[in-house]
């Protein structure tokens, strides 16, 4: 279906929705994401000149359309009572915002629990607690990040041209206590979605939730240990600095960690301007104790068994962001620079002695040295009595790559082979506009984003150590579009459109693997209901990629499957029926089928299911203030895919949290997994071969990474 | 060794207005062909038995060069078979494919076959060898003489094999040809003439040799022919030497002889293909 | 809340579609081909012994380098002599691995057939399998005549040393029922042994002798191993 009949079938719908909806047709629309707040579009948007700056704080300004609020959220709003749970206005059925009650509802000990907050989402640690997450999102299986668009504070994760995976996205370095809200963006409807925002954008906003200083200290199962130390100097949440120290033996046998990560964030009124630094340092070793061959524990070996020894790595990330925010008359612009030192030695052996008598273990060196720029213009127009708005975004990336891969003997570890050496700078500038219009209770947006990349390669090895380079330059059109009809105060409907992209592997133009821009087509059907005590979304999505290709980066195959059909439905709740009760859950089914073959994608999620609830009763007694708090975590992956006709385990895991406060001190128990189920993290088919010297078998065979059992952890915290 | 350097290349990457350039197909038999096959040496591969070969004619009709993507996309495909002779001094221009679509074309094949009577000549080949060529049906003539001490022996061997190299890949270039947007590529198509005297066909550490060949001149005319060959069973050979692994059906000299003239067609230097009979 | 369960099930069963391909088993037989025992050298050979120690038999999806048999619309007559062709020694590119079977046997290969076991696969298109034999190899006994000459022989246990491979075998695999057999062409194996050139002796040959090397060479030979689907009736 052509575009301008997609969104002619969406006026006629909604035409005739509107028969069955109750509405005043003299309310605007609210094109706010607040919930009891009945600004005029111009209030929204922070045009109304008489308008003070409180409600300008609900104008969105970042990249995405939200910012990090200026003041909180019901302070000095000049609107009536408000309860404002985010800055943001959603654009699409699937656009949520999960906001910190939420996170700090069950409990999050890292990158894995704060990525399973994104509806749909299932995130896979295979190889210890330092490595990227596997991904998996609307029926794509995004491997390390190659299709899921993921922001820290505005900082790019996402590492282009990563030489264990494309799109490598680390997240470990993530604070847990210091994540405010979380922005999901599903699909890619929106022009501010860039590279790898092929299944959606997840964007962390960074904030501590207490203003002054924090302690706590914690100790759990298998010499887990926590220290973390927060401060925020004033009742701006955004503006604070955390560290946080973790360290433990892990569940297993060769899955030791460390890590530490500090992470800061300060803003500045400077007359109207706002000024904004986020800063970030953290370092991780981890050890990894591979991939367990199911035959090998239907043989007898232990679920948790090590196959492979000395794997594992070591990541560093140092990284800076100076924003600045100036409102004028019509709009704001947001002018951002950006600066990520990131560093990650990997070693992996997934399959044994399969390809070499020495061990087929691989030992991957990436450094990566990234500065961006980005700038986010914002106006409104009134012509013929109706508002326009027009959003304009430039943005320049420059990364700077050292990249190796080399063999390991599995004996002693001593590098045999060099595989590649490669220096690469890869350059991506990219311009995107959305132009929108809101006539009485709609809202048509029209948007496009051009991305040119520039690479620059030299492989290193090549020509007996002489060295190739290699230059490539391209660009990639996307066209975004989406409707939006408001009915009544609460109802929405939304009907979007947008291309993705997913830009090339560097390295793999360079010794002549093809691997050209992944290019997908989206659309949603959606509807929200949002009120003061509850939001409901639902959501019927679908996507198309003419030329896929299926990576397993298990044993480094590419095959190439022709167009792919991906399509699934969404539906989330969150809920605060009364003081003290949140319910926040989601549903998420998907499909994924090679158009050719009519056959089923490996991999991808069918059915992931997540709820997160908490109640608190706070109360006085003995002239302290007592706030008992229990809350958990529910999640649930249906059986996925693999090849051969073989589908994994569900999962089924229960977090749970219980936690009291008296006055300044609180203490919080939590414990993971609670029924201790035996759990696969991540499943696989693949050949492999531990038996040196005997007749291995080179028929792809099950695989799986264990799933953590269950934990208990006891956390000790003051607040000064 | 030489140093190389790979030019720039710029390729304008698949998204809708991809432009188009050219690509430029020449072949060549490196010094082995165009000069001669010494004694081995430390610094230079050769015959392990002391023998020097020089090739007066390594006539091969080259045809079907054809680009195309995994994906299925076809590309342009050579329809004029070009008949060289790469003992003259080259690399030789073969044929050039114009308005190709810039992007990678991951899969580069070509053949060595038959002449038909529409062969058309490349490069400076004399007359007389093109049309032994298209008369005889053949696609390989080799031609040339072999020296030790102070005995010579002299070959002519006319081959109509078919022979098609598919999936042409170099370590350092890469799979196929990645066509630039408003430029020209070049691509070789690289000929091994020491291929024709490995004493094993499937062993890595394969050595030149070709004693064997001399002494096949059963009637001592210092001519050495295909006849000839076919009459030396392998089985009379020295242990270790001429072994034929899983080769199917490989008993004679002559045989062993054709089934190593299959393995003549390389990519860019190196680079090798996967060769099909046919 | 009914219709969204039954939307959200359908949607999960429409994950059940099946990948592309899907894991198999299928028996495999070993046998001979039938047929006089003549050598290329006009030897009769009437055997006595024929034992067979195989150890794996694997199969892939890469195509043999042969073609059996001349295409029809070109026709070579000089290029069936010479069916096999590999783009540089030792480069046989064997592709994906598409099924295998992994006990070793021992056959008597004047038996009719012998059951070798259930190979584990999966579906798709085979190309070619490769056989590796074990330590004993293949031994022949037996009585070779040419004329008034008599010779009688035991090979000895020839192993080759590294597996045999590209053996042809095109099939599209699926899932209805049948089998795989590996005929071993004894006149192949032998058509290269002249018995007037055994060396030193024929019980046992000689190893350093023209006649055992044309028993090893034909042993090694990927030519006399033919390999056939059979479908069950």
């Amino acid at each position: 279906m052509s575009h301008p009949r997609l969104i002619a079938v969406a006026c006629a719908l909604a035409w005739a929705a509107e028969a069955y909806a109750h509405e005043d047709p003299d309310e605007p629309l609210d094109a706010g994401a607040a919930v009891d707040v009945r600004p005029s579009p111009e209030a929204v948007f922070g045009f109304d000149a008489g308008t003070p700056v409180d409600a300008a704080a609900l104008a969105p300004t970042g990249p995405d359309g939200g910012s990090p609020s200026l003041e909180p959220a019901d302070a000095g709003a000049p609107l009536g009572t408000t309860v404002v749970r985010s800055s943001r206005a959603p654009r699409s059925a699937s656009e949520v915002t999960v906001t910190q009650d939420v996170v700090q509802a069950a409990p999050r000990s890292g990158a894995t629990d704060l990525l399973r907050l994104v509806p749909g989402l299932v995130a896979s640690q295979h190889s210890g607690e330092g490595k990227a997450q596997q991904l998996f999102l609307r029926g794509f299986d995004a491997v390390h990040g190659q299709d899921v668009e993921l922001l820290v504070a505005g900082l790019p994760v996402n590492e282009v041209s990563h030489v264990h995976a494309l799109g490598y996205a680390d997240l470990n370095w993530l604070i847990p206590a210091a994540v405010r809200e979380v922005r999901v963006t599903e699909g890619s409807y929106r022009a501010f979605q860039g590279d790898f925002a092929v299944a959606g954008t997840v964007q962390y906003e960074l904030g501590l939730e207490e203003p002054g200083l924090t302690l706590s200290a914690s100790y759990g199962s298998y010499n887990r240990f926590r220290l973390f130390a927060g401060v925020r100097p004033t009742d701006a949440p955004e503006t604070f600095a955390a560290v946080e120290y973790v360290q433990g033996d892990g569940f297993g046998p060769q899955r030791a960690f460390g890590r530490v990560s500090l992470l800061g964030q300060a803003t500045l009124k400077v007359g109207n301007a706002r000024l904004r630094a986020v800063v970030g340092s953290a370092g991780a070793r981890f050890d990894s104790p591979g991939v367990v061959p199911q035959a090998a524990v239907d043989a007898g070996a232990g679920f948790f068994d090590v196959f492979g020894l000395r794997q594992g790595g070591s990541t560093s990330r140092h990284q800076l962001l100076l924003g600045a925010e100036l409102p004028h008359e019509s709009g704001r612009t947001t002018l951002e620079v950006c600066g990520v030192l990131s560093d990650l030695l990997l070693r992996n052996n997934f399959t044994g002695y399969l390809q070499h008598a020495e061990g087929d273990g691989l030992e991957q060196q990436q450094s990566n040295g990234l500065v961006g720029a980005r700038a986010v213009h914002r106006r409104h127009f009134h012509p013929f009595d109706s508002l326009v708005t027009l959003d304009l975004g430039l943005g320049g990336r420059r990364d700077d790559i050292h990249q190796s891969q080399r063999g390991y003997r599995e004996v002693d570890g001593a590098p045999y082979r060099d595989d590649f050496a490669a220096s690469i700078v890869q350059t991506a500038v990219s311009a995107w506009t959305e132009v929108a219009w809101l006539p009485a209770r709609w809202r048509f947006m029209l948007g496009g984003r051009l991305d040119v990349l520039h690479y620059d390669v030299r492989d290193e090895l090549a020509f007996a150590g002489a060295g190739a380079t290699r230059s490539a330059f391209g660009p990639h059109w996307g066209l975004k579009a989406g409707v939006e009809r408001a009915l009544g105060e609460a109802w929405r409907l939304f009907l979007n459109y947008g291309d993705g992209f997913r830009s090339p592997q560097a390295r793999s133009l360079s010794d002549g693997e093809r691997a050209p821009f992944v290019h997908v087509r989206g659309a949603e059907v959606g509807a929200a209901f949002t009120t003061a005590k509850v939001d409901v979304r639902g959501a019927l999505f679908g996507s198309y990629v003419a030329n896929d290709f299926f990576f397993d980066h298990t044993v480094g195959t590419t095959v190439y499957v022709g167009s792919t059909l991906r399509g699934g439905a969404q539906a989330s709740v969150t809920a605060r029926p009364i003081d003290g009760l949140l319910l926040s859950g989601s549903v998420t089914g998907a499909t994924a089928h090679v158009v050719q073959t009519d056959s089923l994608l490996p991999y991808f999620a069918p059915l992931v299911a997540r709820l997160d609830a908490s109640y608190s009763h706070p109360f006085q007694a003995w002239g302290l203030a007592w706030t008992p708090r229990v809350g958990t975590g529910l999640t649930l992956i249906g059986p996925r895919p693999l090849p051969y006709d073989e589908f994994s385990r569900t999962v089924f895991l229960a977090d749970v949290r219980a936690a009291l406060r008296v006055g300044r001190v609180e203490l919080v128990v939590d414990a993971q997994n609670l029924f201790d189920s035996r759990w696969r993290d991540g499943e696989f088919v693949f050949p492999s071969n531990w038996n040196p010297g005997a007749a291995p078998s080179l028929l792809p065979a099950r695989h799986f990474t264990a799933g953590a059992p269950r934990t208990v952890a006891a956390t000790l915290e003051v607040h000064l | 060794m030489k140093t190389m350097m790979m030019g720039l290349c710029a390729v304008v990457l698949a998204s809708g207005c991809g432009g188009a350039g050219s690509v430029q197909f020449t072949t060549w038999g490196e010094a082995y062909i165009e000069d001669k096959i010494p004694v081995d040496s430390m610094e230079t591969t050769g015959f392990v038995d002391g023998w020097e070969l020089k090739y007066a004619r390594f006539v091969v009709v080259l045809s079907e060069v054809t680009l195309a993507k995994k994906t299925g996309e076809a590309g342009p495909k050579q329809t004029e078979a070009k008949v060289v002779d790469l003992v003259k001094k080259g690399p030789t221009d073969l044929l050039s494919f114009a308005d190709v679509p810039s992007g990678k074309w991951d899969l580069l094949s070509y053949a060595i076959l038959p002449a038909t009577s529409t062969a058309a000549s490349a490069g400076a080949i004399d007359a007389a060898d093109v049309e032994r060529m298209r008369t005889g049906g053949l696609s390989m003539f080799v031609e040339g003489s072999a020296t030790k001490g102070a005995t010579t022996k002299h070959f002519a061997w006319p081959l109509a094999l078919n022979t098609e190299y598919q999936e042409c890949t170099n370590d350092d270039f890469g799979e196929g040809v990645t066509v630039p947007n408003g430029a020209q590529e070049v691509v070789q198509l690289t000929i091994h003439g020491d291929h024709f005297w490995y004493d094993d066909l499937q062993s890595p550490d394969a050595k030149l040799r070709f004693d064997a060949i001399a002494s096949a001149d059963a009637n001592g005319d210092g001519e050495v022919t295909l006849d000839e060959l076919a009459a030396v069973q392998l089985t009379a050979l020295p242990l270790g030497q001429y072994g034929t692994g899983s080769a199917a059906n490989v008993k004679t000299l002559k045989d062993f002889v054709f089934s190593l003239s299959r393995t003549v067609g390389h990519y860019r230097g190196e680079g090798h293909c996967h060769s099909h009979a046919r | 809340m009914k219709r969204v369960a039954l939307l959200l099930v359908s949607l999960s069963l429409a994950a059940c579609g099946g990948t592309a391909q899907t894991r198999r088993t299928f028996p495999v037989v070993v046998s001979t081909v039938p047929g006089p025992l003549v050598t290329d050298s006009g030897w009769a050979v009437t055997l006595s012994s024929a034992q067979l120690s195989l150890a794996s038999v694997r199969f892939f999806s890469g195509e043999a380098l042969v073609r059996r048999g001349p295409l029809p619309w070109r026709f070579d007559p000089l290029g069936w002599l010479v069916p096999s062709a590999w783009a540089h020694p030792g480069h046989y590119v064997p592709g994906a691995a598409m099924g295998e079977l992994l006990q070793p046997l021992t056959v008597d290969l004047l038996a009719a057939e012998t059951p070798w076991g259930t190979a584990d696969g999966v579906t798709g298109t085979y190309g070619s399998l490769q056989l590796s034999l074990g330590a004993e190899g293949l031994r022949l006994k037996g009585t070779a005549t040419k004329g008034a000459d008599s010779v009688v022989f035991d090979t000895g246990s020839f192993a080759p040393p590294a597996a045999i491979e590209g053996v042809p075998f095109s099939h599209v695999m699926d899932t209805s029922a049948g089998r795989v057999r590996v005929a071993v062409d004894l006149a192949a194996i032998l058509s290269r042994v002249d018995f007037a050139l055994v060396g030193s002796g024929a019980d046992p040959l000689d190893p350093a002798s023209p006649a055992f090397n044309g028993f090893a060479r034909g042993v090694e030979d990927s030519s006399v191993y033919h390999a056939t689907w059979e479908a069950a009736e």
